[in-house]
């Protein structure tokens, strides 16, 4: 069964709020220079980014290393302050939140990080690992064994993992122990950061499998952020595409995938090597990414882009939507 | 075929571990004629890596050894060279890439005298000419402003033009094999794609390739032909063609299946049921028998031999057996 989508009506909150929404964000990291440590400007990690996730829904967020993906999710978690815009979560704003505040909503917001080794600590037994979060909140009733050993179930790993450490597994083994240290706390929200890419394909796939069926059982919803197209497009409902700190394209992956507006989204899905499919064809890709520090003028995509115009070079593009397909470029605006 | 130009045969690699010796190479044979591109595939940890650094005597001992088995390359027994001749080999008959272009390359000194260096230790030419022969490379591997990056060092570069460097590095002494470890496997796609296309022009019709990697659309993109490992052993070899449309190994289809592509909704994928096993408690018998569906009694007494189904096409699996309990085995595969 597929969790239903409303694919036709984008509006958020029309019938509830949603669980997660992000207005104009940015996070700027300042460069330092000189003998007094002076700001010599800012490196604009993320640049105005808005986006909504539903309850039970599977934002996939893409892009190419440095393009601020990272960021984003940490921003979200309150792991990066920041710099101005909003995240509101179930329909409170998080920025604002005092120390306090902000511990109680980690609660309902977790996360899986891209390599379990330096995300588990290395001294604590499986048990307490996945327990931890509920003895931070005062949770465990009954034993602890009962409960690391129910959560270990939830992602198919027997009892006697309990008693064993985290260098004790494969890359896989970990990856669930770190998916069931996540949904030990019941969460609204997993953010998962690159959580499949280390994994060889066989395993990943099963962990990709593991989360589909948890997000069925528990309605949960996912930012799932990857480099990979691919594993996003298997396991979102919708996509946003990023570059240099915007969002530049986003929508229900049916329309990512299948009609791709943005220049650099088509770039991305056609550098993706297919196998047994048709080959790359040469030149798809042009230039290099630039520095995020030094953006460029107008639509940051312009020097690489195959259809560019003289405005591109001047004016930054604004977001064109259409039926929930929102894109950020000069080609769609509207006249 | 063509003559080969390097043949492997029965070669066995052994590590001693704290926790006792494995087998991080089990008997692998493959040859790579003149001119052709072989990929080595495989998951972490099924000796891929090994089996090239074998070949170069690059495996550091302790803890690893060459157990037994010949490395033929111009007629010549690289596991017999003596340190002098098998340093004039490197680099210059047969060079390699590797994933991490930035270990590869020494951090403290700048790009233009590594390279210098490189070449004269094969070449006897002035250093004059070494630097402009080392500048012209690094126009035609596409990278901008060669003369002035002859100057920068390792860090000051982006991983794609640090790997340029290093394709420069490998193909400027037009060696006769190039041996690449995961080139592509820390970039990003679209960079990923520009490497491919630079591999391809680069090369010349007479070298060889052998491509290590993980990933199988990397392999469609750039191989002729494919050799499969899992745990320590060659599972499948035979033409593109062959692994990609008519795979024969139980392995080599859940690798295949598994891969995820890209999709326009949410779909459960394919995953191959159980782990790999650890090289240091290797089942009796054929090494893929606890995940494979259609595991037998023989699977687990005799490691399989290799069984031919067509023209360079070979699989270690017994349902390729025409003799096994009376041509069973392909109804079985059939299922």
């Amino acid at each position: 069964m597929k969790p239903e989508t409303d694919s036709d009506n984008n509006d958020a909150g029309k019938s509830e709020t949603p669980l997660l929404e992000v207005i104009d964000l940015k996070t700027w990291f300042p460069i330092k220079r000189g003998l007094f440590s002076l700001t010599a400007g800012h490196v604009r990690a993320v640049d105005g980014v808005s986006f909504v996730i539903r309850r039970n829904e599977t934002l996939g967020l893409v892009g190419e290393s440095g393009c601020g993906k990272t960021t984003l999710g940490r921003t979200l978690l309150g792991l990066e302050r920041a710099t101005g815009g909003d995240i509101l979560f179930d329909g409170i704003s998080i920025p604002g939140m005092n120390r306090r505040q902000m511990n109680r909503l980690r609660r309902h917001m977790q996360v899986v990080f891209q390599d379990p080794l330096s995300s588990l600590n290395p001294r604590m037994n499986v048990m307490d690992i996945v327990t931890e979060g509920l003895a931070q909140f005062g949770m465990v009733e009954g034993s602890k064994q009962d409960h690391a050993a129910q959560l270990l179930g939830e992602v198919g790993m027997g009892r006697d993992a309990i008693y064993r450490w985290p260098h004790e597994f494969s890359g896989g083994q970990r990856q669930r122990i770190s998916i069931a240290r996540a949904l030990s706390l019941k969460p609204d929200l997993i953010i998962c950061d690159e959580a499949v890419s280390a994994l060889d394909v066989s395993v990943q796939a099963q962990v990709i499998n593991l989360l589909l069926q948890l997000q069925k059982d528990y309605r949960l919803s996912y930012l799932f952020i990857s480099h990979d197209v691919s594993v996003v497009s298997n396991v979102a409902d919708r996509v946003a595409v990023m570059y240099l700190g915007e969002i530049v394209e986003i929508g229900n992956t049916v329309d990512i995938v299948g009609n791709p507006l943005h220049p650099y989204t088509r770039m991305l899905i056609a550098a993706v090597p297919v196998a047994g499919g048709k080959r790359i064809s040469e030149h798809v890709v042009r230039g290099e990414t630039p520095s995020p520090a030094s953006p460029p003028e107008g639509c940051r995509f312009h020097p690489r882009c195959p259809d560019v115009m003289t405005s591109c070079r001047k004016i930054p593009p604004t977001v064109t939507e259409k039926e929930g397909h929102q894109v950020m470029c000069h080609l769609y605006r509207r006249t | 075929m063509k003559m080969p130009l390097l043949e492997i045969k029965n070669l066995s690699v052994r590590f001693d571990s704290d926790d006792g010796p494995f087998r991080a190479v089990d008997d692998v044979s493959f040859a790579i004629g003149r001119g052709e591109s072989v990929g080595l595939v495989g998951e972490s940890g099924c000796g891929k890596s090994v089996t090239a650094l074998a070949v170069t005597r690059l495996i550091p001992s302790p803890p690893g050894h060459i157990e037994s088995g010949s490395v033929m390359f111009e007629k010549k027994d690289l596991l017999k060279l003596g340190p002098g001749a098998l340093r004039q080999v490197r680099g210059s008959a047969i060079s390699m890439i590797f994933q991490e272009p930035l270990s590869a390359l020494s951090p403290l000194h700048r790009i233009g005298r590594q390279i210098v260096e490189g070449i004269r230790f094969h070449r006897d030419i002035s250093k004059k000419e070494a630097w402009n022969y080392a500048r012209q490379w690094l126009s035609k591997v596409g990278l901008p402003d060669a003369q002035e990056r002859m100057y920068a060092y390792p860090f000051q570069l982006s991983g794609g033009m640090q790997q340029r460097i290093m394709i420069a590095m490998a193909l400027m002494l037009s060696p006769s094999l190039i041996i690449a470890d995961e080139p592509t496997t820390a970039l990003d796609v679209t960079t990923q794609a520009q490497i491919f296309s630079l591999i391809r022009e680069m090369k010349q019709n007479d070298t060889s390739l052998l491509l290590i990697t993980h990933d199988m659309g990397v392999v469609w993109e750039m191989c002729d032909r494919v050799v499969v490992m899992y745990a320590s052993r060659i599972v499948e070899t035979g033409s593109l063609d062959d692994i990609f449309f008519r795979p024969a190994h139980p392995y080599t289809k859940g690798l295949l299946a598994a891969i995820p592509k890209l999709s326009v909704g949410k779909m459960p994928l394919h995953a191959i049921s159980g782990q790999v096993p650890s090289p240091l408690d290797y089942p009796r018998g054929c090494n893929f028998q606890d995940r494979c569906a259609h595991v037998s009694e023989m699977c687990r007494e005799a490691t399989p031999g290799f069984f031919k189904l067509g023209e360079g096409h070979f699989a270690a699996c017994i349902l390729h057996d025409n003799n096994f309990s009376g041509g069973e085995g392909r109804d079985l595969l059939q299922r």
